[in-house]
């Protein structure tokens, strides 16, 4: 098999749950080298699930499994002298450290910044935590939700007058995951020139505000308030549809940003007489003014079909509605089945099992996925043998 | 390297992005010091120069012509696009392939987002632009991926996340889906990938001296960010729905109401031992000491109750007030934040969140800085995004060597513009 783009680069990964292992698990992916360093209880998202067959078991995480394939794995106890030289010696020989300890953890293993600079000016210490490593919250506890607090994420989703919805599923984790990542590439980058590795400084606060900041600006320029209506963006984003709602079996993702769309869709609906009052054909004032209305007005078509039959007449006349799918929708969806986007390994524990795989197809240096994840210091031995 | 050098000096891009994804993968590059050259046209603008508050100046044309000064003015498209070079070419001229093959001559990368085939029509294509350039990086991202049966896919972020599998998700438990509509989940998700992917490339040029094609599908990218319900479904074949602020290892875990208009804090606790934490924090409440709260099962079982009685104490707090007591016991806590608390908050402002290049005709113009900060080689916002063909003369004079005579016949001809 083809080397990847980053065969021969060695990262240790020091760090559990999700930001610091899909920063991992995208480096190995680009066919680094990484050698995952876990606890001797092993990485939370061991215990976090979802269970194969729903039994709790350490090897039988779908998200333990799934964001650690192609690395290896060692168990260190960092707590013991031994523990601590062993990382060292693995530190001596890597081109990056990525981790997301606690400050004071890292104080007490002598692996702050400072330290790691002075100890092996070669090195890249990535480092991705909640609130970063610098400013006043630097020894702030958080996870996801309080980088979806903080971003400004969470107070545009959900109902008004009901408490604000966090985005999913730890989201701004692997998006300080993929953060980390560019920081490392970017640090080795700069290594080549200068033989000095740095301090890369990640936080998911910092990123979430980024991401949703940088939309935020198209609602402030135009006097929108930055807050959850529901579902639909705030005052619809200025034009109606910017929203999801129900049909027969499902939901619709309904934007148009353009008019022609919007034009495609009503004839589509049969240009029912309330499309032709001058109430409804302003788009920026439905939007703002009587969406609700608007949404009442749809319902009755929306609720006598199905997702298939809106998918498919969107796609005949180039309406970019998209149906809201679920994960047996997306395990079905033709397309990634096109590309065989998803992948096949067997674990010695939890068998053969699907996995999502590579986000990007590079035509010299394949994704590399020939490696299940660790079990428990399944590397430990090999790893320190030589 | 000295002071004030960036990780990507040197390297050239030229920047066929547009709308958002592509645009905002130049954007990065240009802030890590990479020569980004943005690729216009006045006869088909990119859709961001055309958002409030232009669109009303617009409708005052009577022949619809945008005015090339209000085209500068949109706060968004300077996020999407600052840092860079702007040059007009009008991909749709016959003349425009040949000019632009000489500009990827003297290029290392060239990014897309178009619908596939686009460059592929007239000629831009991977295969025909190493011909001038052997160790080119060239990635597109077009929705869906450059084959299959839905390359020709368009969508909008929350279009895009909601074929995912990531917008079903959100939404209060056994209620309808409301998704996540203004944040515009995917799209700084997928250029953040599209950028990695660029940067994996150039590693792999550095050291082999070997280009490729990298061609991402935007919706791969985010089903890959749905690991929990899509493993769940390959497991144990359990569809997920809307998940509230359920975490399957923490509880409590959610935003809980605070003294004020519409004011929250949220709260994470990761496991046995920071529950003792909160317990200890919250002083005299009894009902934090019965034994059925001490451990997570036991805590996800009363979940609602559990909620509803923390809610009780954050009820009586401003969201800092509780954050301090509790960050103070070693609990996860902060105020969930709308722009403005973000903006004057000392901690974001600390770390740079906000930069500010000065527009040669506006001024200083706020945009988001990229939040990756690199201790020895900084990158840097050095420049607002360009106006309309701002650069065309240096672009096509310093950079390629035509003649003032040559320009001018390009603009003439319609090429430039």
């Amino acid at each position: 098999m083809l080397d990847g783009a980053l065969h021969g680069l060695r990262v240790i990964e020091l760090g559990e749950f999700v930001a610091v292992p899909y920063c991992g698990r995208l480096l190995a992916g680009l066919g680094a080298d990484v050698i995952k360093v876990e606890p001797p209880q092993g990485d939370r998202a061991r215990r976090h699930g979802p269970f194969l067959h729903d039994q709790p078991h350490p090897e039988r995480s779908g998200l333990f499994l799934a964001l650690n394939m192609g690395k290896r794995g060692v168990v260190l106890d960092l707590e013991r002298a031994e523990g601590r030289a062993r990382l060292e010696r693995l530190l001596e020989g890597a081109d990056c450290l990525v981790e997301s300890q606690e400050p004071e953890r890292l104080e007490r293993l002598g692996l702050t910044p400072g330290e790691t600079r002075r100890r092996w000016p070669g090195l890249v210490h990535v480092s991705i935590t909640t609130f970063g490593r610098r400013g006043p919250y630097a020894r702030f506890r958080g996870h996801a939700l309080q980088a979806s607090a903080a971003g400004a994420a969470s107070v545009t989703i959900g109902e008004p007058g009901r408490p604000p919805l966090a985005l999913p599923a730890s989201q701004p984790d692997y998006q300080g995951g993929v953060c980390g990542a560019i920081g490392a590439l970017l640090a080795c980058v700069a290594r080549a020139r200068t033989g000095a590795g740095q301090h890369v400084d990640v936080s998911t606060a910092d990123v979430t505000a980024f991401s949703g900041g940088i939309t935020s600006t198209m609602y402030t320029a135009q006097g929108m308030p930055w807050v959850r209506e529901g579902h639909r963006a705030s005052r619809s984003g200025g034009y109606y549809p910017y929203t999801i709602l129900p049909c027969q079996d499902g939901s619709i993702c309904m934007i148009s940003r353009s008019g022609h769309p919007w034009k495609a869709f009503v004839e589509a609906i049969g240009s029912p007489s309330w499309t032709r009052d001058p109430r409804y054909r302003d788009r920026a004032r439905m939007g703002r003014e009587c969406p609700d209305e608007v949404d009442a007005l749809l319902a009755p078509w929306l609720e006598t079909h199905t997702t298939e039959e809106i998918a498919t007449i969107c796609r005949e006349r180039g309406i970019p509605f998209s149906v809201v799918r679920d994960s047996q929708e997306v395990a079905r969806c033709p397309q990634l089945a096109s590309r065989d986007f998803f992948v096949e390994l067997r674990h010695p524990v939890a068998g053969p099992l699907r996995y999502p795989g590579a986000p990007w197809k590079f035509s010299a240096t394949p994704w590399r996925v020939e490696r299940p994840a660790p079990r428990l210091g399944e590397h430990t031995a090999e790893v320190f043998s030589s | 390297m000295t002071g004030g050098a960036r990780p990507l000096d040197g390297i050239r891009v030229l920047d066929f992005g547009w709308v958002a994804v592509g645009p905002v993968i130049g954007s990065l590059l240009a802030e890590m010091g990479a020569e980004v050259i943005k690729i216009e046209s006045s006869r088909r603008l990119d859709y961001c120069r055309l958002l409030p508050p232009t669109p009303s100046v617009r409708r005052e044309q009577p022949d619809r012509t945008p005015v090339a000064a209000d085209l500068d003015m949109v706060s968004m498209f300077h996020n999407y696009n600052r840092g860079k070079l702007g040059i007009t070419v009008d991909l749709r001229h016959p003349g425009a392939p040949a000019l632009l093959r000489r500009l990827v001559a003297r290029s290392d990368v060239v990014l897309e987002n178009f619908s596939p085939g686009v460059l592929r029509r007239i000629g831009l294509h991977y295969e025909a632009l190493r011909e001038v350039r052997p160790d080119l990086v060239m990635i597109s991202c077009s929705a869906a991926g450059q084959d299959g049966p839905w390359s020709e896919l368009k969508t909008f972020a929350p279009s895009l996340s909601s074929l995912a599998g990531l917008e079903v998700l959100i939404g209060y438990p056994g209620e309808r889906v409301l998704g996540a509509l203004a944040y515009g989940y995917a799209d700084p998700s997928n250029a953040h990938h599209g950028a990695l992917a660029v940067l994996a490339a150039l590693w792999h040029r550095q050291r082999t001296g070997q280009g490729q094609y990298i061609d991402m599908s935007q919706l791969e990218a985010t089903v890959g960010l749905t690991v929990e319900p899509l493993m769940d479904w390959f497991m144990n074949g359990r569809v997920w729905g809307r998940q509230g602020n359920d975490h399957l290892s923490m509880a409590p875990h959610g935003h809980y109401p605070c003294r004020g208009d519409d004011a929250w804090v949220s709260i994470a606790v990761e496991d046995d031992g920071a529950w003792t934490r909160l317990v200890a924090a919250l002083g005299d409440v009894p009902w934090a000491r019965e034994p059925r709260f001490a451990a997570l099962a036991g805590r996800r079982a009363h979940l609602a109750e559990l909620d509803a009685r923390l809610a009780e104490w954050t009820r009586e707090r401003t969201g800092w007030e509780a954050t301090e007591i509790l960050q103070r016991a070693g609990v996860a806590a902060f105020p969930v934040y709308g722009l403005d608390e973000q903006a004057a908050d000392p901690h974001f402002q600390a770390r740079g969140l906000m930069a500010r290049p000065e527009h040669p005709r506006i001024g200083p113009m706020q945009v988001y800085a990229h939040p990756i900060k690199l201790g020895a080689t900084p990158g840097g916002v050095t420049a607002t995004a360009p106006m309309l063909g701002e650069h065309n003369d240096h672009v096509f004079r310093e950079l390629l060597g035509l003649s003032a005579v040559e320009i001018e016949r390009l603009r003439a001809e319609g090429v430039i513009a």
